[in-house]
């Protein structure tokens, strides 16, 4: 489940201005294939998706198999 | 919308459901409770700025954002201004985007990682600091491409 559209609204806002420029490096991981995986999941989860079932599964045996309460 | 702002939205949105799974899980322990509205902006404008600083003190130049910065400085922000948002949320969020590339680091780790982050800013000598937290999952994340390629 998504955060609330307002604070979503809000957050997207913020970031509206072009002011962090964005141009090639030799470090451009994202863009050059190899973390198509991030890239899914980015569409996906932004999309009201939400995890898949496998990293949700995953995601609760790490937490049960943690020895921290917080 | 910006590559940017899906980047913000989508570290937010995958925090918010992986809190919401912790909650769930540990339904025994003190409840971790998800920033507000108000949280989240005063984040957000942390992050601008010390997005801006870093790309300048380090000439990085970024074709798109990396999540793996937004998330660990926003979350331990998060954290900091609001000790009720478990760090836990943020570790397994860092790890949630090493497993989208077969990866993951197993519960002992996760739990010292949040260990020595929960000292951020009460105790700078043993902990491992926004940078750092950022840094040691963005290298596993390059490790795993390197021996993982495509």
């Amino acid at each position: 489940m998504p955060i609330d559209q307002d604070a979503a609204n809000a957050l997207t806002a913020l970031f509206a201005e072009p002011d962090i420029q964005e141009v090639a490096e030799e470090d451009s991981w994202f863009s050059n294939g190899a973390s198509r995986g991030i890239a899914a999941d980015m569409r996906r989860v932004n999309s009201g998706e939400g995890l898949r079932k496998q990293d949700r599964e995953q995601l609760r045996n790490n937490i049960a198999s943690s020895s921290l309460e917080n | 919308m910006t590559d940017l702002q899906e980047a913000v939205l989508y570290a937010v949105n995958v925090m918010h459901e992986v809190n919401n799974e912790i909650n769930d899980v540990a339904s025994g322990a003190a409840q971790s409770t998800f920033p507000s509205m108000k949280e989240l902006i005063n984040a957000g404008n942390f992050i601008k700025g010390h997005l801006q600083r870093h790309t300048t003190t380090y000439r990085v130049y970024q074709e798109k954002p990396d999540p793996f910065k937004i998330m660990a400085w926003m979350g331990l922000y998060l954290h900091q201004e609001n000790r009720t948002f478990h760090l836990r949320a943020v570790v397994y969020s860092l790890n949630h985007l090493l497993e989208q590339d077969s990866r993951s680091l197993p519960s002992s780790m996760l739990d010292k990682i949040t260990l020595m982050a929960m000292n951020d800013g009460r105790d700078d000598d043993v902990a491992i600091g926004k940078n750092g937290l950022y840094l040691i999952f963005r290298s596993c994340h390059k490790l795993s491409i390197q021996s993982n390629p495509g």
